[in-house]
């Protein structure tokens, strides 16, 4: 019998979720305005139970079983990174990543408010297996309401005599790189804040060189809640964040919830007079635009990796979807999305330097009527000159959002180009681009 | 700068196929030095910036990438074997 099956024998054969209702903060400054009772220690041992002795190596299995991939974005398969880990000697280190760069992304936040103890489970679940010489919480140093619960919650641990490796909890600048898996190694070192080039995966040689974990928190979350269950089908919905009308509204919805019922729950498709969006941004700036004619009825789980999409789909990346009304502009939204990702640029990589900067600049050109000749190749040129070229995923976001703009919104484009004339003069702006300090 | 470089032929440790030349973009400045060294596998970009041909499958191609990683002034070129 395979570990993975024992694991499925001991547990109840049903998922469980990680949240039991949606939450929702006001967009401009985070502030929580509803949602659950966060979970305590006792109410989480209510709920989950202890936290399971299982050996790690069957845990992986299972892990592999559900195809459990990174929640903060970049979707690698978790699996993977953790045997890579083990096979490196382990000794190393595991950084639980709380640190959500994407301005339209409030699941990490929402689930280590409310659900503090279950990452944490997931935390030394990782940090034991990998035998690991220290376990990290990585937040941004703005997130005080994020970092009031965790330092809550350890303190309930330690009180409560958990055996389990101690965690520290550090913070980078809230900046839209600071989650970034190499800019999180080297703050951790003591370097800048900032991504590098790695010759290795971090998962075999990371912080000072030693095998480095860093999961998303809910991807821990995750891994807490499979230890319990063992691999059941189907697994809960992923996290998503819906960014829309100055609220983020943060659900879990169950995996065969399409796009549209998501907007429905989180209050966005309204009443039955209220019009769909004419598009959506998936995945955040990491991600792309998609018509809302090819998204609106797609499955979750499926944008999760379990089950075809349509063609050309961007990433859900962290789970974001910003529904785009009817009313905007999508190329104004997309310049203001590239000018956003230019100025967090870290600066270093040529090619990022250079080539977002003059992408989001065209794009803004487009989107104020001073659209040049050319200015449509210019833009297919760029992406195709910077995609991949940057020590991290920035530009490729870039990329991604302005070939996508490209042909979600044709007709935008069209008249921008061909006219310098707006087909929705005077809308509001909808992507949210905080300030950068 | 002006690492030695290694004897060809010794210089081929693995097979051809199972090794690649990566620029390290934070490093690169743009010189371009490495364009003229390896011509056939960087080429530049609208700023000046080298584009690499990742995948090198001949031993021609490592013994380039190899004077081209040695000549780059800001070390910024990596001839690693794939894993
Ligand atoms: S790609 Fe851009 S944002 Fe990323 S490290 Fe390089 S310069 Fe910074
Ligand atoms: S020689 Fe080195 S620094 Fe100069 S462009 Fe080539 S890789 Fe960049």
């Amino acid at each position: 019998m395979s570990a993975a099956t024992r694991l499925a024998d001991e547990a109840p054969p049903r998922p469980i979720p990680l949240l039991d209702g949606a939450i929702r903060y006001r967009a401009a400054d985070r502030r929580l305005l509803s949602g659950p009772q966060p979970d305590g220690l006792a109410e989480h041992l209510a709920r989950y139970g202890a936290r399971p002795r299982r050996s790690g190596r069957s845990l992986i299995t299972a892990m592999d079983a559900i195809q459990l991939t990174g929640r903060g974005g970049a979707r690698f398969p978790a699996a993977a990174k953790w045997r890579t880990a083990l096979a490196a000697g382990g000794r190393g280190y595991v950084v639980a990543n709380g640190a959500e760069g994407e301005p339209a992304s409030a699941k990490d936040a929402a689930l280590l408010q409310h659900r503090p103890h279950l990452v944490l489970d997931g935390l030394a679940t990782a940090a034991e297996t990998m035998d690991a010489t220290g376990a990290v919480v990585w937040l941004h140093e703005t997130a005080h309401a994020t970092r009031h619960a965790i330092g809550r919650a350890l303190a309930e641990r330690r009180a409560a005599g958990l055996i389990e490796p101690p965690v520290h909890v550090l913070a980078g600048p809230d900046h839209y790189l600071t989650g970034e898996s190499s800019a999180v190694i080297s703050g951790l070192a003591g370097g800048p804040v900032l991504p590098a080039f790695q010759r290795v995966p971090a998962a075999r040689a990371g912080l000072y060189g030693r095998p480095t974990l860093v999961q998303n928190v809910e991807t821990l979350a995750r891994v807490a809640l499979l230890a319990r269950t063992g691999p059941v089908a189907p697994q809960p919905g992923p996290m998503v964040t819906v960014a829309a009308g100055g609220l983020l509204t943060v659900l879990e919805p169950p995996p065969n919830a399409t796009v549209a019922r998501i907007l429905q729950v989180s209050g966005v498709l309204g009443g039955p007079s209220a019009q769909p969006p004419q598009a959506v941004l998936l995945g955040g700036y990491g991600g792309g635009w998609a018509t809302w004619t090819a998204i609106g009825g797609c499955p979750i789980g499926h944008l999760d990796g379990h089950g075809p999409v349509p063609a050309d789909t961007p990433s859900l990346g962290a789970g974001i979807i910003v529904p785009l009304p009817r009313d905007a502009c999508g190329v104004a939204e997309t310049a203001s999305a590239l000018d956003y990702l230019a100025r967090s640029s870290a600066g270093q990589c040529g090619p990022c330097v250079f080539g977002t900067r003059e992408l989001a600049d065209t794009m803004t050109r487009l989107a104020t009527g001073r659209s040049r000749r050319h200015d449509g190749d210019r833009i297919r040129r760029l992406t195709g000159e910077i995609d991949g070229r940057g020590a991290c995923g920035l530009p490729d976001g870039a990329t991604r959002i302005a070939s996508t703009a490209l042909h979600v919104f044709a007709a935008d484009v069209h008249e921008h180009l061909r006219r310098d004339r707006c087909l929705h003069p005077g809308s509001q702006a909808v992507l949210p681009v905080p300030e950068i300090r | 700068m002006n690492r030695p470089q290694r004897p060809t032929g010794a210089a081929t440790s693995g097979l051809p196929g199972s090794a690649v030349l990566r620029v390290d973009p934070t490093a690169c400045d743009g010189v371009a030095m490495c364009a003229h060294l390896a011509p056939d596998l960087i080429e530049l970009d609208s700023w000046g910036f080298p584009i690499v041909r990742a995948n090198l499958t001949e031993r021609a191609e490592l013994r380039a990438a190899r004077a081209a990683a040695a000549g780059c002034p800001r070390r910024a070129l990596h001839v690693d074997k794939t894993h």
